[in-house]
Order: structure tokens, then sequence, then C-alpha cells
């Protein structure tokens, strides 16, 4: 999917150090399989082979599956705002070259339907044997970037729940799980400035091992000079458009990477005064915008978890 | 709705996630730390990304929002007829970076100012070495 990967595993001691590197190598492989069905980049994974099929009832396997369970909890949890049917929209953002050719295979897939005339609708039917069938309206194509790497970074940190403490890096979506006596710091990036740091978490443990996640979603990395002007990836679900936005960047601590994920891309779409309101009654731990006017704003619980 | 700044104060708040509670003390081990990072794979690592932490600068922040909290309710008790704005900063201690807090408290029934209401918080102080596991946007370099 891209991006960086990270596994750090804490080792109880001395003697379980080989069998942390064993874990950890096995778990970041675990996480490039998922990846890569999971992936948009790649048009021979399971993603977009169903994105291609024309069918209206596609066969899913169980990855893709619970990865869609999910994004339909979170969608659920952000009032919409998470939407993982907005691929041929945020194709049309990138303007270039390659998007333009995946934009046209998907058009060309939906009938040449160019457009969706209503709001498209999908489900995930369990059938027998544990399958599923993924249920969509003509032209709806997903892209499960961002609440993949949430998702895949819980998923991975679970692999290591014999260790006392771990973290999972999925290319700045951060799953996290402190020992008692541990904590783990974590920088919030700047980018502004290679290298700087917003601010810095500390996540302390608990004897039953506190578990954290730390995502970040922004406006600022991935931006194209369109004939309209500046677009950035990150699409409003109300207007199929990039979002119109003040808050260049979000970053949010909950109790696990793909809640934190999603809430990072709503405070981002939303913008600074409705994503504040949000954010201080959403169930989340902590929450840091950078603002278009340079400011940088936390809800105030957050100042418990800074350095 | 009127927008608050402590979710506590709110009757009907959504009750946020509750995360452990930062020990004041850190056990001492024998024989050193015992926990170590035992790989990180994909990006190399300079140095452990796992560390004991200083609890001094998270208790501080702590108390910091304890004083900011406070001043929020005070000015609600003293009934302002308009939204009252209250600041309290975090003292120096070592050479930590000060946190103001500010808090906007809005009455029922009127709106909110057009500035955030939340705490502003200061970037980490140059001299700390920044910490090596970093959250980012996708696709940023690390």
């Amino acid at each position: 999917m891209g991006g960086g990967l990270g596994v750090h595993v804490a080792a109880a001691d001395e003697a379980a150090l080989a069998g942390a590197e064993l874990d950890a190598a096995r778990v970041a492989a675990r996480i490039r399989a998922w990846a890569g069905r999971l992936t948009r980049h790649d048009p021979t994974s399971d993603l977009m082979r169903a994105n291609a099929d024309v069918r209206g009832a596609v066969p899913v396997r169980p990855t893709l599956a619970a990865a869609l369970r999910w994004a339909a909890d979170a969608a659920d949890l952000t009032g919409g705002i998470v939407d993982v049917t907005l691929l041929r929209e945020r194709l049309a953002a990138e303007t270039t070259p390659a998007a333009d050719a995946r934009l046209a295979t998907l058009v060309a897939a939906a009938g040449g339907q160019a457009d969706r005339a209503l709001r498209p609708t999908w489900r995930l039917e369990a059938t027998r044997h544990r399958g599923s069938l993924l249920h969509r309206a003509p032209g709806v194509s997903f892209d499960l970037d961002g609440v993949a790497k949430g998702w895949i970074a819980d998923r991975a940190l679970a692999l290591l729940d014999r260790h006392p403490g771990a973290l999972v890096d999925a290319d700045g979506d951060i799953a996290i799980r402190s020992a008692a006596g541990d904590a783990w710091e974590v920088g919030v990036a700047d980018p502004r400035t290679p290298g700087a740091q917003l601010a810095v978490f500390v996540l302390p443990g608990s004897p039953l091992g506190a578990r954290y996640g730390l995502a970040t979603s922004g406006i600022s990395v991935h931006r194209w000079v369109g004939p309209e002007g500046e677009r950035h990836h990150l699409i409003d679900p109300r207007t199929g458009r990039p979002a119109a936005t003040d808050v260049v960047q979000a970053t949010v601590l909950a109790g696990n990477a793909r809640a934190a994920e999603a809430w990072a891309k709503t405070a981002v779409v939303l913008g600074l005064v409705a994503a504040l309101d949000v954010l201080d009654r959403a169930p989340i731990l902590g929450a840091i915008l950078l603002v278009s006017d340079g400011r940088v704003l936390a809800v105030p619980r957050t100042t418990r978890w800074l350095a | 709705m009127p927008i608050r700044t402590d979710p506590t104060a709110r009757p009907d708040a959504v009750p946020a996630v509750t995360g452990p509670v930062a020990s004041p003390v850190r056990p001492e081990r024998p024989g050193g730390p015992a926990h170590r990072p035992a790989v990180s794979t994909g990006r190399p690592a300079a140095r452990p990304a796992l560390r004991r932490a200083d609890p001094t600068p998270a208790r501080l922040a702590v108390a910091a929002g304890g004083i900011a909290t406070v001043s929020a309710l005070l000015a609600a008790i003293g009934g302002a007829a308009v939204p009252a704005a209250t600041t309290a900063a975090v003292p120096a201690s070592g050479g930590t970076a000060q946190s103001t807090v500010r808090y906007i408290y809005v009455p029922s029934g009127q709106t909110a100012p057009s500035v955030g209401v939340a705490t502003s918080i200061a970037a980490p102080a140059p001299a700390q070495a920044p910490a090596p596991v970093v959250t980012r946007q996708s696709g940023a370099k690390p």
C-alpha cells in the first residue's frame, strides 16, 4: 500500500529476545500479505479485483471482508465522513497519468457511468462456510487506503500479545501496547519542517497492558496541481471533492489505531470549528490539530498524554 | 449546543475512553532495565523506541490541566454573562517547555467565537531528543 512499516517488540528478558525477533519478522510478513490484498496500487489485489468485477454481488475473501466490515463501522462512527467508496473521486483529484488510466478502467467497468447519480450503497453478506458476498450498486469502487492501515496495525498488534509490549507502525498509523512500568514515546511529525515534531506523546503501561492507537491525517503530503488549482487526497463525501478545510493535519490518540485513523481523517475533512466540537465528544483520548494559520491546538484532555 | 471545553462538566457527555493512569513512581528493576525492543523491521531505528520516560513532564501536564480546569469553573461560578477567557501558565521547570492553556466557557444559549476552543500547545523544547517513533501523514518521509 506504500509507506513505511515498523514493528517494535519489547522482550521480557534477554532470553526472550530471539523469540521476539522471530515474531516481529513473522508479523511484518503478515502485514505485507494483508496490505497486498487490500491495496489499490496493484490491479491483482483482492480489492482491485472486486472493483473491476462487473457483478452486483462479488464474493470476497476473509481479509477484504474483515476490512470492509470495519469500514462500515467507521462510517457509522463518523456519521459517514469516513467513506471507502470514493476511489473514483480520489483518482479524479490526483490528475496524474497513472491515476487517469486507473479511473478510465473503473469507469469502463461501470459500463461507462462516469458519475454517481445517487448515493451508492453497499453491504456485506455472510454466506455459508464463512464466506462473504459484497453487494454494491453499479459504479461503486472501493479505496481502503487509510482505513486499512489502522485496521492492519491493530490486527498485527494482536499477534504480539505474548510479549510484554509492542508497537506496530503502519505508515504513521500506530497501534501500541504498553506493559506496566514502561512507556512508549511517540512523536507527532511537523509537516512544515522535516525532522521536527509538533508534540511527543508518552503512553504508559498498566498491569493488564494498556492499548493505544495513534494516527495522523492531513492534506500537506498528497497534493496535486490541476486546472482548477491545488487539490489533495482527502475527499469530502458530502461534495465528492477534496475537502475545503483549514486543518492541515490532525493527530488522534484513541484506544486503537483504526479508531484513531477514522477520527483523524474526520477532523481534517470537517475543518477546525466542527472538528473541535466533534473531537471534544468523541470516544478518544486526545487530539492535536495543525491549523492553516500556524496554530497547533489540542483538545484539552490531550495534555495528560504529552511529554 | 454550547461548546464546552471541559467534558466532565457536561452532564450528558459521552464518556471518553479512559486510559491507564500514569504511574507516579516507576518500579525499580534489579539488574537494570529488562525490557528491550527486540527488532524493528522496515525502517532502521537508531535507538530503541521503548523508553523509560521521565514522569515529571507528564505530571506537569496533568497539573496544568487541573489548574486550567479550576480556572474555567471559577469563571462559570462567577456567573459571567459573556464568554470569559481564562489563561493559566505551567511554571517552567528545568528547561521544560511552557504550555499556555486557554479555555473559553460559553454560557448556554450563546455561540462560541470563531477562535478554536482548545488548548494551544508549545512544541517540544529543542533540547529534547525527538522521539524515534513518529506518527505522520501517510506517505510522508519518516
